[in-house]
């Protein structure tokens, strides 16, 4: 017993500084956000306002929405390039169902995200098809249907109930906030307290392992799969609401936005790790991001992609280099 | 007897299985009696990964039945095999590294309370799992966290914590360091003990006279023998194991070989290996070949002689050490470098580091050489054409023609193949990694002839062998590595073969002793 | 044991001879495609048979055949570039930025500028060891970020009379110029592939990256030419589309082409886990597309169709392959 007690001991300072690169990659973003949010605060005096902060948490529900989604799927191991379509698709679905009541509206896109889910997690589960092109290819006939069903946008009438879900509120605070931080919390319970949980971590972290230790690996490639789909298709229904239309060409790019959010908040890429709380800060400083952007009157919108991009590429970097410090 | 008080679990009879026509195992035979530990033995190729993966349901057996308990089973799956009682820890952890201890042993049963996960419940009951074995690990620690032995007991407890009646460790030992193993080898009879059947696998000979209450020998997948450690001791295990041919003493002419000897005496060194270290694999390794020597690195499997060979050629990078061919020094080894200063290696991994599968067997031959062969970037077709004739008619390769694929010849063919891209560059010092590994009697007698023409040539000769005949037969000189570490130098015409069987028993035996010191 | 070898590669079909036609169907399906589409248009899409419509084809097709090319040899090595829709943007403003300087001034600085994407791309696929699919995506939204940034996201025409009106009008002997270049273009990739070292080791990488390296072949190199010469091909089709609408577009130039660039090398025959490289059938597939478009246009279909189609034959082409190597 004493054996084992000095090996662990001289474990520890090694542990010690790895347990710190695994907070920094985790919780990081937490604090880029708090640092990013403060300076801001300083710098832009229209920053700290009650209205801005609002403005960003309600542009973030639909990013936020997917993200979760995203996360799931990235957290397993796979990729989903099909959510940002998805939404557009979500929009146009919305608009055309919104005269049947808000009911349909809302259900209908869910329904067809999870349909699309299902076939992009029949492909990869069971036919063994690489994630990237699946989804890649369900992007481009996502895209297509869109079009087909609306060349223009559709117009739901303002009178229509459903705009009320997107624009309306409850104890003075927005729907859509709200629909987020419950979306995040159910998320943050399914992902860390059931079975299928501990499942999703077990297929990225080790598909083969995980595969020996029984678990039906097909069975929750299809489900997150199809988690993505619905998530994007309600972010689909919540932005038609939002904006009393559908367009087939919103969401464009939100597949981007939604995988830099998730790495950001330390989701990695190759799967078996990850927090909803860090992917929920990882969108909000996104959020921050672009904000800053129009705040800085000489930058046009362009640059949030142009910061955008570079920062998933820089997030990918940094993860590589923590988790290789790591590993050592 | 005592096998009679011990019920008999798991029983595989007659047991057949071939691959592509390659025979794999030949009626093997294997009977697991609860409460004891089982050791399997045989070399490299013996069959030991085939039966095991029968046993597990990765492989269906072409012939033959496993009884357990008694009673006629058949494993379309892991997961039947899993579910019938009988688990595996492999060689590799197989473990999800970022999730917690707790989680990996409980993956797939958790406490649950409607519908949520119980994480106090899971952690005591694991808790319990790992004070019942003795074993000083946090259920909350991440697995990646912990080492590579504790990983090792993570996965074990995982496997027998709930009702293993046959437990298969194959190889659990090889990357652990001293107290690991005595931890590891205290819930080997902790599980003993508590009555399930145990089969071991392991390289060191002493873990195994130390654990082991039966051994099963196999050989070129066949049953050799099953006997207890005390019928059977270490050098007649060895035999067993590597094969009772005995050298026909008088092939080896002996002035003949003291004659060649005195000659390459004269001549220089062709390659040179000074204090070459590699992480733990390769400590300290030096020895020298003289142009024109075939030198035998003979070892156990696991003894590092493949590290060896691949920290001189650069493939991998050495943490010390210096590489001389033919007096030039080899400064910061890559491969592409090596091969530059005329050292050529052929991988033992003929799969996943010798051959381009999709490509034909002329763009596979002249692989290594196009840079010589070309002008501007463009090809010569002629040279390559006419190096692809060369070297196929000097190797006999069987194809129907150099554009076949390669991934279409039989392993041997595809050996030659792969023999000619590195004999194609002229090199001054070769490193053959067990060269005739998994190719038939034909293929393997025209490779021996290739390695002397190339000592012929005066090229300098590394090889290896999971065979020891082979070795014996070939080589002017032996160095016999254990641990990663030189451990003697022999010449096959001064010893006979149980000399070196002794010898390598024995070496497993000390090395296992000095290594757990040292750690 | 010769029979019994030469029977693997072809699975377990029936007949010998009706394995053979499936394997010969199943080699060029691309080509058989090509021309039947064409003779069915010829026969029953007015106004098809007219140099104009002809033309035109071949005008839009010349800047996929480049970028698919280009593809090809990334997902020979076993990558991929999704940069290359953005990259023909990026070109496409710097062409009006720089316009200033001279027509061929601008021309040579829009490629030199998509060539050093291509090399920081390459770096950080071939040096830092990234994933490039997922370089690919950050910098398929970041440089379409800059490109539209740069421009303010406007489209400025490019004055008529010169250069550009040149490429994006001139035929010789009936075929456009820039078909004329893309063909050279493919041709001389082809050659390389088949010829130089270079091809090799391109090809090498994709097969078995540690035979490669065993092999002593310079991958890292390799890698980086291979995405420094697909992001250069993806700057000269820019600056052909922008000449052919006489404009600089960046917010629409190159839009999801990076997908229509996989789905030519998919269904030309390059199977996506690299090691094998068919230019050819790049080029064929790339017509083959290009010609449903122009089918779905000129039979008055729901353009939006096209997308769904082209999606369905992406699955389709992979499942085939897919197939085809499990079987070996």
């Amino acid at each position: 017993m004493t054996t084992t007690a000095t090996s662990t001991g001289a474990a520890r300072p090694k542990l010690k500084q790895g347990r710190a690169l695994e907070l920094a990659q985790s919780y990081g973003v937490i604090g880029v956000l708090l640092l990013l949010s403060g300076i801001s605060a300083l710098l832009f005096p229209s920053f700290a306002t009650s209205a801005n902060i609002s403005a960003i948490a309600t542009a973030a529900c639909f990013i936020g929405l997917i993200t979760i989604g995203q996360s799931f799927v990235l957290i397993s191991g796979g990729i989903d390039l099909s959510v940002g379509s998805m939404v557009g698709l979500g929009t146009v679905i919305a608009a055309l169902a919104a005269p049947l009541g808000w009911m349909a509206a809302l259900g209908a896109p869910i329904l067809a995200g999870a349909a699309m889910g299902l076939v992009n997690g029949l492909l990869i589960g069971k036919a063994r098809m690489a994630p990237f092109i699946v989804t890649l290819s369900a992007l481009l006939a996502i895209k297509g249907i869109a079009v087909a069903l609306a060349s223009s946008s559709i117009i739901i009438d303002s009178s229509n109930g459903f705009t009320r879900i997107g624009n309306g509120s409850f104890l003075g605070i927005s729907n859509l906030i709200w629909i987020l931080v419950l979306a995040f919390a159910a998320a943050g319970l399914l992902l860390n307290r059931t079975a299928f949980g501990s499942s999703v971590f077990a297929l990225g972290g080790n598909e083969d392992a995980a595969k020996m230790m029984g678990t039906d690996v097909t069975r929750i490639k299809v489900i997150v799969y199809i988690i993505s789909g619905a998530l994007a298709g309600l972010a689909g229904a919540l932005l038609a609401s939002r904006l009393s239309s559908g367009v087939s060409t919103l969401g464009t790019g939100y597949e981007l936005i939604s995988i830099a959010a998730a790495v950001i908040g330390g989701v990695l890429l190759t799967g078996g790790v990850g927090t909803m709380l860090g992917a929920l800060c990882g969108v909000l400083l996104i959020g921050v991001i672009q904000n800053i952007i129009n705040q800085v009157g000489s930058l046009n919108a362009y640059y949030q992609d142009l910061v955008t991009g570079l920062f998933l590429v820089l997030a990918v970097i940094v993860q590589g280099i923590l988790s290789n410090r790591r590993r050592k | 007897m005592s096998d009679q008080d011990k019920p008999l679990i798991l029983q595989a009879r007659g047991i057949r299985k071939s691959f592509k026509g390659v025979h794999a195992l030949k009626t093997v035979s294997l009977n697991l009696y609860a409460g004891e530990v089982h050791g399997l033995n045989g070399e490299n190729g013996a069959g030991k990964s085939t039966l095991i993966k029968i046993l597990t349901g990765f492989h269906q057996p072409d012939a033959g039945e496993l009884l357990l308990e008694g009673r006629p089973v058949s494993f379309s799956k892991p997961l039947d095999s899993q579910h019938s009682g009988i688990s595996t820890v492999y060689q590799e952890v197989n473990l999800i590294p970022e999730r917690t201890v707790a989680e990996n042993i409980l993956l797939g049963r958790e406490p649950r309370r409607g519908g949520i996960l119980d994480k106090r419940a899971a952690i005591a009951q694991v808790q319990e799992i790992l004070d019942r074995y003795e074993l000083n690990i946090n259920p909350r620690s991440k697995v990646s966290e912990l080492g590579l032995g504790m990983q090792q007991m993570v996965a074990i407890v995982r496997a027998v914590a709930f009702e293993a009646k046959v437990v298969i460790l194959d190889e659990p030992t090889s990357a652990l360091n001293g107290n690991e193993i005595e931890i590891l080898f205290n819930v080997i009879r902790q599980l003993r003990s508590e009555g399930a059947a145990i089969l071991f696998v392991s390289h060191r000979m002493s873990e195994l006279y130390e654990l082991c209450d039966r051994f099963t020998v196999l050989r070129d997948g066949e049953f050799v023998t099953e006997s207890t450690p005390v019928d059977l001791p270490r050098a007649a295990l060895v035999k067993a194991m590597l094969g009772g041919v005995d050298l026909d003493e008088g092939s080896l002419d002996r002035d003949a070989a003291r004659d060649r000897m005195r000659r390459l005496a004269q001549e220089d060194i062709g390659l040179s290996v000074k204090n070459l270290t590699w992480s733990t694999r390769v400590r300290d390794v030096s020895f020298d070949v003289r142009k024109g020597e075939i030198v035998g690195l003979l070892g156990l499997l696991g003894s590092g002689r493949t590290e060896t060979c691949k920290a001189i050629f650069g493939a991998v990078k050495a943490d010390a050490g210096d590489v001389t061919v033919a007096g030039t020094p080899l400064t910061r080894p890559t491969p592409a470098r090596a091969l530059s200063a005329g050292v050529s290696y052929l991988s033992e991994d003929r799969r996943n580091e010798g051959i381009f599968p999709g490509l034909s067997v002329k763009e596979n031959m002249t692989a290594a050489i196009l840079k010589n062969i070309s002008k501007f970037g463009f090809i010569s077709r002629s040279a390559q054409n006419s190096i692809v004739r060369e070297f196929s008619d000097e190797l006999k390769v069987k194809a129907s023609n150099a554009e076949q694929a390669i991934s279409e010849l039989s392993g041997g063919n595809q050996q030659k193949v792969l023999l000619g891209r590195w004999l194609s560059l002229g090199p001054k010092a070769v490193l053959l990694d067990d060269p005739t590994r998994g190719i038939d009697i034909g293929a393997k007698a025209e490779v021996h002839r290739v390695i002397r023409a190339l000592a012929e040539k005066g090229i300098a000769v590394v090889v290896t062998s999971s065979e020891t005949e082979e070795l014996l037969a070939l080589c002017d000189r032996l160095v016999v590595l254990s641990e990663g570490s030189v451990t003697g130098e022999v010449y096959p015409h001064e010893v006979g073969y149980d000399d070196v069987i002794s010898l390598l028993s024995g070496q497993a035996n000390t090395a296992k002793q000095t290594a757990g010191g040292t750690e | 044991m010769t029979t019994q070898t030469q029977t693997r590669g072809t699975g377990r079909k029936t007949t010998p001879g009706a394995s053979h036609l499936l394997n010969w169907a199943g080699k060029y399906s691309v080509y058989l495609a090509l021309v039947a589409l064409f003779v069915f248009n010829l026969v029953a899409t007015d106004g098809f048979a007219s140099t104009f419509t002809l033309q035109n084809l071949l005008f839009s097709a010349a800047p996929i055949i480049l970028i698919a090319v280009g593809q090809t040899l990334a997902i020979g090595t076993g990558g991929i570039d999704l940069s290359v829709g953005s990259v023909m943007a990026l070109s496409s403003a710097t062409v009006a930025l720089y316009l200033g300087y001279g027509e061929v001034a601008a021309i040579i600085i829009a490629v030199a500028a998509a060539a050093l994407i291509g090399v920081f791309n390459g770096s950080l696929i071939a040096f830092a060891r990234i994933n490039p699919l997922i370089t690919g995506l950050g910098l398929l939204v970041a440089v379409r970020g800059l490109a539209q940034a740069v421009s303010g996201g406007s489209r400025s025409s490019i004055p008529p009379g010169g250069v550009f009106t040149w490429i994006g009008n001139a035929s010789f002997l009936g075929i456009p110029v820039v078909a004329l270049f893309a063909l050279a273009a493919a041709g001389a990739v082809a050659l390389l592939v088949r010829r130089t070292t270079f091809g090799r080791y391109a090809l090498f990488a994709g097969s078995n990256r540690e035979a490669a390296f065993l092999a002593g072949t310079p991958r890292n190199i390799t890698l980086l030419a291979i995405y420094t010469l697909s992001a250069a091909f993806a700057g000269i089709a820019g600056v052909m589309v922008s000449a052919r609408i006489g404009a600089s577009d960046p917010s629409f130039i190159g839009i999801n082409l990076e997908l229509t660039a996989i789905a030519a090398v998919v269904i030309g025959g390059t199977p996506l886990v690299g090691g094998r490289i068919s230019i050819l059938g790049t080029v064929a597939a790339a017509l083959f597309l290009q010609l449903i478009d122009t089918t779905f246009v000129m039979q008055d279909i729901n353009f939006a169709f096209a997308q769904v189609l082209k999606a369905i034959l992406i699955i389709a082409a992979l499942y085939l392959q897919r197939t085809r190597k499990d079987a070996r």
